[in-house]
């Protein structure tokens, strides 16, 4: 409660300076709410004619875990103007956000409750109806509006990419509009993102083997990597640059893990050596240097970390021999400082993340079997999948509140990635 | 369900498949008509003497169903269990006999343990089995060796005797099929 209006005095001073320019006034705002555990009260006010709207920004914004959101009544009158904010600063609202017609289509403004001032202010022109692809120019509008508070943009305007039944779905990330994008009646399988988004790598099993395809996003076009097509090849993943990928092939008997250029489609390189370990499950730093993987050649397979051209490998997370079981999935964040993976525990898996500097494993599930955990574009939210309910169903967890929440797909759901941030584009 | 339909699927390849140059397991149901050659209808035919082709087929149809069993494995184990050891080895005298039939061999894991790795454990299973025929003598060149991992369960349930027979590795002809007849009088 004293931080709450320790918050709203500093937001008056910093309101009354936000005139001086605009570095000034994001430099105060990170003195505020830049604390991820703080989370100020927040009102999304009725929006006469622009329902839906308001509802995918109100439910974003409760999916930030950044906002105590405050609902509001039924039957609560449009906002007049001036805003009368008196009702609110009762109800310990910090934030109010406003929208309605106006500028390029959509006008959205956030409002600082306690001053009574506006701080800011954007117009776009987007699907107001809430369906289909317009939904993601409504997401990247609820993610601006995060940033105006606390410096970092939300992650609505993301989508996640999962296997359901042996195909690759996509979906946004509050769960809507959850479509299969890869054929029935073909086995895919380890989805994975190119960085800008517009296309994504698979597994799919033909034949006897397992080639590597991509496949781009907005037309459906396929292509199988070259080698790929006779060979056994899983696990992909793109380099934050979009230059490369890094997959686990059969050598020699044993998965290993190999690097190829995508841009010109070829020159596949071995990242490791040895015929009596397999290795799997590449995942790059955001920087390209590193990539971290499993590797069972110390006996329980582990997560383990190279540089991006093979050399210097070496344990990684570290475990206890004989304690801690196996280590699977590793994901590394988008701020390079931590790295999310599960771990076989008390007969179960459960979702882990080693942080980097302190090499402190914390565990981050415990209800149900936990595993296959991919970071969201802010790094502070993790999908994964649960078995808490009964059947394979993603999650999200926010690390810095815990808040779990599901999302529900029409079957059992694996595998899970998440994309970065969309720019308000299908 | 469409796991199922799969299972389907892929044992109608099993009995049908490959007659031809390589239908290969394109897992959409078979239209091709079944060479079903019941034994009561196709012994009637054995006092003339020859074969026809009825018989053949039944002998192919037979032989097949030999090679076609699958074996099971214990959790998260990939040896081959001393009870198989009798269903491999009569594997093994079909192959030994009949050296123009090629097989593929495809490991399967129970949901268990996790997904992606249970590819490797599927590819574990196929290589012990095809380790165990060229230990008995058969030329590598006529085994290949897959693995669906999780992805194909016969029984989808969350139960051990669902995971038990999920644990497993399945075999079918990819190549000289028509030439399992070749034993029989009369037979190509």
């Amino acid at each position: 409660m004293r931080r709450v209006l320790l918050a709203s005095v500093l937001l008056a001073i910093l309101a009354a300076r936000s005139l001086a320019g605009q570095d000034t006034t994001r430099a105060v705002l990170r003195l505020v709410y830049d604390n991820p555990k703080v989370r100020p009260g927040l009102v999304v006010l009725p929006a006469p004619g622009l329902d839906s709207v308001r509802a995918i920004v109100e439910r974003d914004l409760d999916y930030s875990d950044r906002f105590e959101v405050i609902p509001v009544s039924v039957g609560t009158p449009a906002p007049s103007t001036p805003l009368n904010f008196a009702p609110y600063r009762a109800m310990n609202v910090a934030l109010a956000v406003e929208i309605r017609r106006g500028g390029a289509g959509v006008l959205v403004r956030l409002h600082d409750v306690a001053s009574g001032t506006l701080r800011q202010e954007t117009s776009a022109s987007i699907e107001t109806a809430g369906v289909g692809a317009g939904r993601l120019g409504v997401h990247a509008l609820a993610d601006e509006l995060v940033r105006w508070a606390t410096g970092t943009p939300g992650i609505a305007a993301s989508r996640i990419l999962f296997v359901s039944d042996n195909r690759i779905w996509r979906m946004d990330s509050d769960g809507y509009g959850a479509t299969a994008i890869t054929p029935a009646g073909r086995t895919a399988y380890s989805p994975a993102w190119s960085p800008e988004g517009r296309r994504f790598a698979f597994t799919e099993f033909v034949e006897g083997k397992w080639q590597v395809v991509l496949q781009t996003m907005a037309t459906g076009t396929r292509i199988v990597f070259p080698t790929t097509a006779t060979t056994v090849n899983i696990t992909p993943a793109f380099s934050p640059d979009g230059r490369r990928i890094a997959f686990s092939r059969v050598a020699d008997r044993s998965f290993s893990l190999h690097q190829a250029n995508v841009a010109d489609l070829c020159c596949v390189e071995r990242l490791t050596a040895g015929r009596f370990a397999e290795n799997l499950s590449p995942t790059y730093s955001p920087d390209g240097r590193r990539i971290a993987f499993v590797t069972d050649r110390s006996g329980s397979p582990q997560i383990y970390a190279m540089s991006s051209d093979g050399t210097d490998q070496e344990l990684l997370v570290p475990y206890e021999y004989g304690v801690s079981g196996a280590s699977f999935a590793p994901d590394w964040s988008p701020d390079g400082n931590t790295i999310a993976f599960h771990r076989g525990t008390g007969g179960s898996f459960q979702v882990m993340v080693f942080d980097l500097a302190t090499e402190r494993v914390r565990q981050v599930s415990s209800e149900g079997r936990n595993e296959d955990a991919s970071w969201g574009p802010d790094g502070r939210h993790l999908v994964f999948v649960s078995n808490r309910t009964g059947r394979g169903q993603l999650h999200v967890i926010d690390l810095e509140t815990s808040r779990v929440r599901m999302i529900r797909t029409p079957g059992t759901a694996l595998l899970p990635a998440w994309s970065r941030r969309s720019s308000g584009t299908p | 369900m469409r796991l199922s339909l799969f299972s389907v699927a892929l044992a109608a390849v099993v009995l049908t498949g490959c007659s031809k140059k390589q239908p290969e397991v394109a897992p959409t149901p078979s239209t091709e008509p079944q060479p079903a050659a019941p034994a009561t209808a196709a012994s009637p035919t054995q006092p003339t003497g020859t074969a026809d082709r009825a018989a053949c087929e039944m002998a192919i149809t037979t032989a097949v169903a030999e090679i076609g069993r699958a074996v099971n494995f214990d959790t998260d184990k990939y040896e081959i269990r001393p009870v198989d050891a009798p269903a491999l080895d009569a594997k093994v005298e079909v192959l030994r006999s009949h050296g123009a039939v090629r097989i593929r061999i495809t490991g399967h894991a129970d949901e268990r343990y996790t997904d992606e790795y249970n590819l490797i454990l599927g590819t574990r299973r196929a290589e012990a089995v095809k380790d165990y025929f060229l230990q008995k003598g058969i030329d590598a060149s006529r085994i290949e060796t897959a693995s669906l991992g999780e992805t194909a369960p016969i029984d989808p349930a969350h139960a051990e005797e669902a995971w038990a027979k999920n644990r497993r590795a399945e075999f079918i002809v990819t190549s000289g099929r028509e030439t399992l007849a070749s034993q029989v009088a009369g037979c190509r």
